[in-house]
């Protein structure tokens, strides 16, 4: 960037303690945390000339932009269910092919051996894995614009192997993050996204065995069921025949077997 | 009176006693001398040998003149065979003019020119229109004559003839002496080389007013920038030459330690062969006389002629000096040009280094002076100086972007022989910009005139000056978003160590990582003019 008409007037008396000033407006932020390399700056004579020349810093924002928006697309969206997610990511910054996007799912949600396909503005072979519970996947573009940087827009990828949550109960938000290669410096980042299941699971295998089949006595009802998604706190919801009933008070589960605890409510 | 005859008769009887018959009897009369007769020049002419001048012949007459008597002057030619002529020039030609000097009219004058070395003779009518008596006196001023040639005595013979032509007053040895010396036609000396101090052969030529008679001899004086003799001591003036129709010269060299010193050439002319007359030229060739030591304009050369009997009869000296051009300095032991710092506007010392390619005695009238180019800024006053070579010590000045040393201790400087010092008291600012200069122009002077010169030399610093930064650097480049890859506003803040010059431009180089958009709005912030785009 070149500053003209500073000194158009006439020249100006400098002492080395006196500042020189100005701004200069819509220059754009590097697009990572990472440092900059170093700015140069230099007074020119009006022929071109050096005048006086120096190295300055780098240059170090501290801030990542938030994605313009994130939203995940389930493909199946059954508790537990083994899936496949389509995220679609708005940036605000260039993606450059090698950048890394991280995304961290709530604990809920399990991606086991993913594999990653570009859906929109990316590769349609993406190379992705897990570490740390953290989805990284490496952008790459079209071949024929791999050499470009693509331009803040919409990017959108799927991703399988990826476990529905147990429960239909809205998630804990994701953390999805774009990052240089070396996984050292943010792009990007947002942290609202969640997901929601709509539908639950298919309890696999149910029975109920009584102690006693003698008429309008009370008994006890051994009931075994195998669940496929299991959840801290989790109740079991059993409804009864219309011909049983239940004495109210006096219900106690006992003999549990495959949970740690469990009361009757 | 060409004679008569006659009878003799008794005049009583009338008879013829005796009678003679004669053929004639001749009866010539001696003229009488003239009381007096001079000539003079008038007044308003010098009497300068060759100069055209009126001359005034005044006579009185010892007898009675008849009117319509002429007077008849005869005149020697105007130059001599015992000056070595052969053909003699005239003092008379188609100019001639003559006036009765007391009535100022014009009197009729003709004149004829006698062969070889016999007078000329003008006569002049219409003076005396009526009857002289003995004691009257006529004045003719002859107009336009042509002065003799010599500082010498000429005898002119005056005549008054009366009608019939018989002579009645004469009177010869009528003197002419010419008293004032002349001015050569034309004189000029050319060095063949015109370098500062060096060795050059001289020529001079000379075109004659006059002539340069038998026994002539030339006199050339030197000014007293040139010398006469080569660093060997060799004699140069053994080997003048002159002009193929002249002898060789004796080159008489007594005159050489006079003040101003001058040499004759004797026994150039020793017969009617070597004479020349007026309009000729002749030309003297002298080997190896030494330039001025400096470019300053020599006095003047003087050629003089001499006749036999020592009389400067002719000489000049007008235009007659020498210009030397300048040596050339050369760079000296590398490098050349040196400052104690190489940024921009540093204030320094400066050091040059250069060999001299002619001797500088540097006593007192002499002086180095730099002319530094206008991109340096010096201060005036009084600086120092240091590493000398080539000369102790001396004093040093700065006025405007002049530099000069002076008052040396009596060293010399020879030629080709390096000098070097250094100009101290950080007294120079160094360009502000890295932009190769205009030229320095460093000389050697003697009398504060040029002696060696060298204008070729610039100055290119290598380093540019340093910009300074905040206390933190970070703050030089402030982007009121540190958020990535937002469109923000930088603030920049730097400190120039010395002045920016007019038009000044600040270019400022972004890492790669950030992205300057197409076109931008700066904003004055502090030193800087609001105008800035």
């Amino acid at each position: 960037m070149t500053v003209s008409n500073g000194y158009s007037a006439s020249s100006q008396s400098f002492t080395g303690s006196q500042a020189l000033k100005f701004t200069a407006t819509s220059i754009t932020n590097p697009r990572s945390l990472q440092p900059t390399g170093t700015f140069a700056f230099a007074i020119k004579s009006s022929s071109g000339s050096d005048i006086y020349t120096v190295t300055g810093s780098t240059l170090a924002v501290t801030t990542a932009s938030t994605f313009s928006s994130v939203a995940i697309a389930q493909s199946v969206g059954t508790n537990g269910a083994s899936t496949s997610y389509t995220w679609t990511l708005t940036t605000n910054s260039q993606l450059v092919a090698g950048d890394l996007i991280k995304i961290t799912p709530p604990s809920s949600i399990v991606v086991a051996s993913p594999s990653c396909s570009g859906v929109t503005g990316l590769a349609s072979s993406l190379a992705c894995s897990m570490s740390s519970g953290s989805l990284f996947v490496t952008v790459a573009f079209a071949r024929r614009r791999q050499l470009a940087p693509g331009d803040p827009g919409t990017y959108s990828f799927m991703t399988s192997g990826v476990t529905n949550a147990p429960s239909t109960a809205p998630s804990s938000t994701f953390t999805v993050q774009s990052m240089l290669s070396d996984q050292s410096y943010l792009i990007e980042q947002d942290s609202s996204a969640t997901v929601s299941n709509s539908a639950s699971g298919t309890i696999t295998s149910a029975s109920v065995a009584a102690d006693s089949v003698a008429l309008s006595t009370a008994v006890s009802y051994t009931l075994t069921f195998t669940p496929v998604n299991y959840v801290q706190g989790m109740s079991f919801k059993v409804t009864l025949p219309i011909q049983l009933s239940i004495s109210s008070g006096t219900n106690t589960c006992t003999n549990v077997q495959g949970l740690t605890d469990a009361t009757f409510n | 009176m060409s004679g008569y005859g006659g009878t003799l008769t008794n005049t009583s009887s009338g008879v013829v006693l005796d009678s003679l018959t004669s053929s004639g009897v001749l009866f010539t009369p001696t003229p009488k001398s003239l009381t007096a007769a001079t000539i003079s020049v008038a007044s308003g002419f010098t009497n300068t040998v060759g100069a055209t001048i009126d001359i005034l012949v005044a006579i009185t007459y010892s007898s009675a003149i008849d009117s319509g008597s002429v007077v008849v002057l005869s005149i020697p030619k105007w130059e001599r065979s015992s000056d070595g002529a052969t053909s003699p020039n005239s003092c008379l030609s188609s100019s001639i003019a003559c006036e009765n000097e007391s009535t100022s009219s014009s009197i009729t004058c003709s004149y004829s020119i006698g062969s070889g070395f016999a007078d000329d003779t003008l006569t002049v009518t219409g003076l005396i229109t009526s009857a002289r008596v003995s004691g009257d006196t006529d004045t003719i001023r002859v107009k336009n004559f042509i002065n003799y040639s010599q500082l010498a005595t000429y005898s002119v013979s005056v005549f008054v003839n009366a009608a019939s032509g018989s002579t009645t007053n004469s009177l010869t040895g009528v003197s002419m002496t010419p008293t004032a010396a002349t001015t050569l036609a034309q004189a000029e000396v050319l060095p063949f080389t015109l370098t500062v101090n060096s060795e050059s052969v001289y020529f001079i030529s000379v075109q004659l007013n006059t002539i340069l008679p038998i026994g002539a001899y030339v006199r050339i004086t030197l000014p007293p920038q040139v010398s006469y003799t080569d660093t060997s001591g060799v004699d140069i003036l053994s080997a003048v030459s002159m002009t193929s129709a002249l002898n060789s010269p004796t080159v008489v060299k007594t005159g050489l330690t006079a003040t101003p010193s001058y040499f004759d050439l004797t026994g150039i002319v020793t017969s009617s062969s070597n004479y020349r007359t007026k309009s000729q030229t002749f030309f003297v060739q002298m080997t190896s006389l030494r330039n001025p030591p400096s470019v300053a304009t020599s006095g003047s050369f003087t050629v003089a002629l001499y006749d036999s009997s020592n009389n400067r009869y002719e000489s000049s000296s007008t235009g007659m000096t020498v210009t030397a051009t300048a040596g050339v300095l050369s760079e000296g032991t590398s490098p050349t040009m040196s400052a104690t710092s190489t940024g921009v506007l540093d204030s320094v010392d400066f050091t040059l280094s250069l060999q001299a390619a002619t001797a500088l005695s540097t006593g007192t009238t002499a002086s180095i002076v730099v002319t530094f180019p206008s991109e340096f800024t010096l201060t005036t006053g009084t600086c120092s100086l240091s590493d000398l070579i080539g000369f102790s010590s001396s004093t040093c000045s700065i006025s405007g972007q002049v530099v000069t040393i002076s008052n040396f201790a009596s060293d010399t400087i020879s030629a080709g022989e390096n000098f070097k010092f250094t100009i101290g008291s950080n007294m120079i600012a160094l360009p502000s910009n890295t932009a190769t200069t205009s030229t320095f122009t460093i000389e050697t002077q003697a009398s504060g005139s040029k002696v060696d010169s060298i204008s070729s030399l610039t100055w290119s610093q290598t380093t540019v000056g340093t910009l300074g930064l905040p206390t933190t650097a970070t703050d030089a480049t402030v982007p009121s978003s540190s958020t990535t890859y937002t469109s923000t506003t930088y603030t920049f803040e730097l400190y120039p160590p010395h002045v920016i010059e007019q038009n000044a431009v600040i270019e400022i180089t972004f890492p790669t990582e950030i992205t300057l958009p197409s076109s931008t709005t700066c904003t004055a912030l502090q030193n800087i003019e609001t105008t800035l785009s």
